[in-house]
């Protein structure tokens, strides 16, 4: 009877890429070899050539809460080849919330090192930045981060990063300023960069700031509607949102300053309960919680933005599937990938 | 052409009258072809005769592949049941052999039927299926715990 050590490492390879990756800290345990192969390049080479277009990682990495110094188990996904991982998303398995972080690889807190799945990742997370291993589904706390940094906002404009620090305070709100040339209230709740423009969600208001002008105005029209940060769709188009309630897509223009349906999107599942949107690299996620009488199940949806020939922004939905489910207290062995 | 036999013999000398098709779905099989097309008698020496006889199986099964969505999920089906009959031990014999003449729909199909299997076995479980003891100390163990030490309390408490 054949037994491990005898298999040539290219075919363990080749079945443990097609584990789920929650799978490995206790496959890791089961010898060396399996150990060794668990943290070896090739295997995540295999992994992105065995990759399916839609989501393919799901991992659970610890996170410590500053403000409660609890410790939350956080479900990310993985969207896009890994070799070209895009963004990560995460939701709180104990609250059953969308912790909603996400990464883009433009963005300057991100690291090259975001390239291939077996690198050391950098992300930065509401008020923390850790580093995570995602070979070993550990993240630690960056050692060198100063405290001030670590609760920036930052963004690039012409090849300018702008960082965010604490100027002065007055009674309701505390003011920062944008090294360079740059002032912003702090409860910035979101941003979004396009090519001349940082536009900034607050908790009442919208900001647009002109880096050329040095001019900040207020944008009511963009406020009306809930949208969360990502970066340009296309052009033109700064964001968008999926309202369950109308099973609409909406896109906002910069230049008409206007909300408006993208055509070619609807339904993209029953039962949701709420949702958030973020867009990279001309796509639109649509992450879509769906509640049901006894399990949770989040969605997710990617949508192309595209202009048809009059204009009109058009969106195709390349995929919708569930990515997650769990019950209302989420176990890891409860959770399955697509 | 194609009502060509060719004669495969295993390690354990036990010979199988084959198609071409079929023979050649054994990749191994088909560069043996190209090299020299007058070879009717082919010996596999790293495959026993039962082994063997469960790769022709497949490549039997899997030798016209249609393009039709029937046709594909009849596979699929064909490919479910097929691996249903064999034990983990098997299948680890069979993935060798796939591996050695070159199947990849069979090596794809054995590695992921493997995959779902140990997935949810227990470092105990698997070491014992694979036949291998524990080669971790003590320490080591408690090292690679302390690493994962999160995935690990998740996993035993227990399920709602």
């Amino acid at each position: 009877m054949s037994s491990i050590p005898s298999l040539p490492a290219d075919i363990i390879i080749n079945f443990i890429a097609r584990v789920p990756r929650r799978y490995y800290p206790t496959l890791s345990l089961f010898s060396k070899l399996f150990r060794s192969v668990i943290a070896s390049h090739e295997l995540y080479v295999t992994r992105s050539l065995l990759d399916r277009t839609a989501p393919n990682v799901v991992s659970m990495l610890p996170f410590l809460n500053p403000r409660t110094t609890m410790v939350v188990n956080v479900c990310i996904l993985f969207i896009g080849n890994p070799t070209q991982l895009t963004i990560i998303i995460a939701w709180s398995l104990s609250h059953q919330s969308l912790l909603y972080l996400q990464v883009a690889s433009t963005s300057p807190l991100i690291q090259r090192s975001l390239w291939s799945e077996d690198l050391t990742m950098r992300i930065s997370h509401l008020l923390i930045r850790y580093s995570i291993d995602s070979r070993f589904h550990t993240a630690q706390r960056l050692p060198s981060m100063p405290s001030e940094m670590a609760s920036s906002v930052s963004n690039i404009i012409d090849k300018k990063i702008y960082i965010r620090e604490c100027e002065s305070e007055t009674e309701s709100e505390t003011w920062f300023s944008w090294r360079p040339a740059m002032k912003v209230c702090k409860w910035v709740c979101n941003s979004v960069v396009t090519p001349d423009r940082i536009y900034f969600k607050t908790s009442k208001n919208c900001f647009v700031y002109d880096p050329d002008e040095d001019n900040w105005e207020k944008d009511d029209i963009l406020n009306s509607k809930m949208w969360n940060a990502g970066e340009c769709v296309i052009e033109g188009i700064q964001s968008c949102y999926y309202l369950p309630s109308l099973e609409m897509l909406f896109a906002y223009d910069t230049k008409q300053r206007f909300w408006k349906g993208v055509k070619g999107v609807g339904r993209l599942t029953d039962d949701v309960f709420s949702s958030r949107t973020m867009s990279y690299s001309g796509k639109v996620f649509v992450l879509l919680q769906k509640q049901l009488q006894e399990k949770n199940e989040i969605w997710c949806a990617e949508i192309k933005l595209e202009r048809d020939k009059e204009g009109v922004v058009c969106g195709n939905v390349e995929w919708c599937c569930c990515v997650l489910e769990g019950q209302t207290v989420a176990s890891p062995k409860k959770l399955s990938t697509c | 052409m194609s009502s060509n036999k060719i004669v495969l013999t295993s390690s354990d000398g036990e010979s199988f009258e084959v198609e071409e098709v079929v023979a050649r779905k054994l990749q191994i099989v088909g560069h043996m072809l190209e090299d020299d097309c007058v070879i009717n008698e082919i010996p596999l020496q790293n495959v026993t005769g039962d082994i063997l006889s469960m790769v022709i199986e497949y490549c039997k099964t899997h030798v016209d592949e249609e393009e039709s969505e029937e046709a594909q999920t009849k596979l699929k089906t064909w490919d479910e049941e097929f691996m249903k009959k064999f034990d983990i031990k098997t299948l680890l014999q069979i993935i060798l052999a796939a591996n050695y003449l070159n199947v990849k729909g069979l090596l794809d199909l054995v590695s992921q039927t493997i995959a779902d299997t140990i997935k949810d076995y227990t470092p105990e479980q698997i070491r014992e299926v694979f036949g291998v003891e524990n080669d971790y100390t003590e320490e080591e163990e408690a090292e690679v715990r302390k690493e994962n030490a999160w995935a690990f309390d998740e996993a035993d408490t227990p399920k709602p």
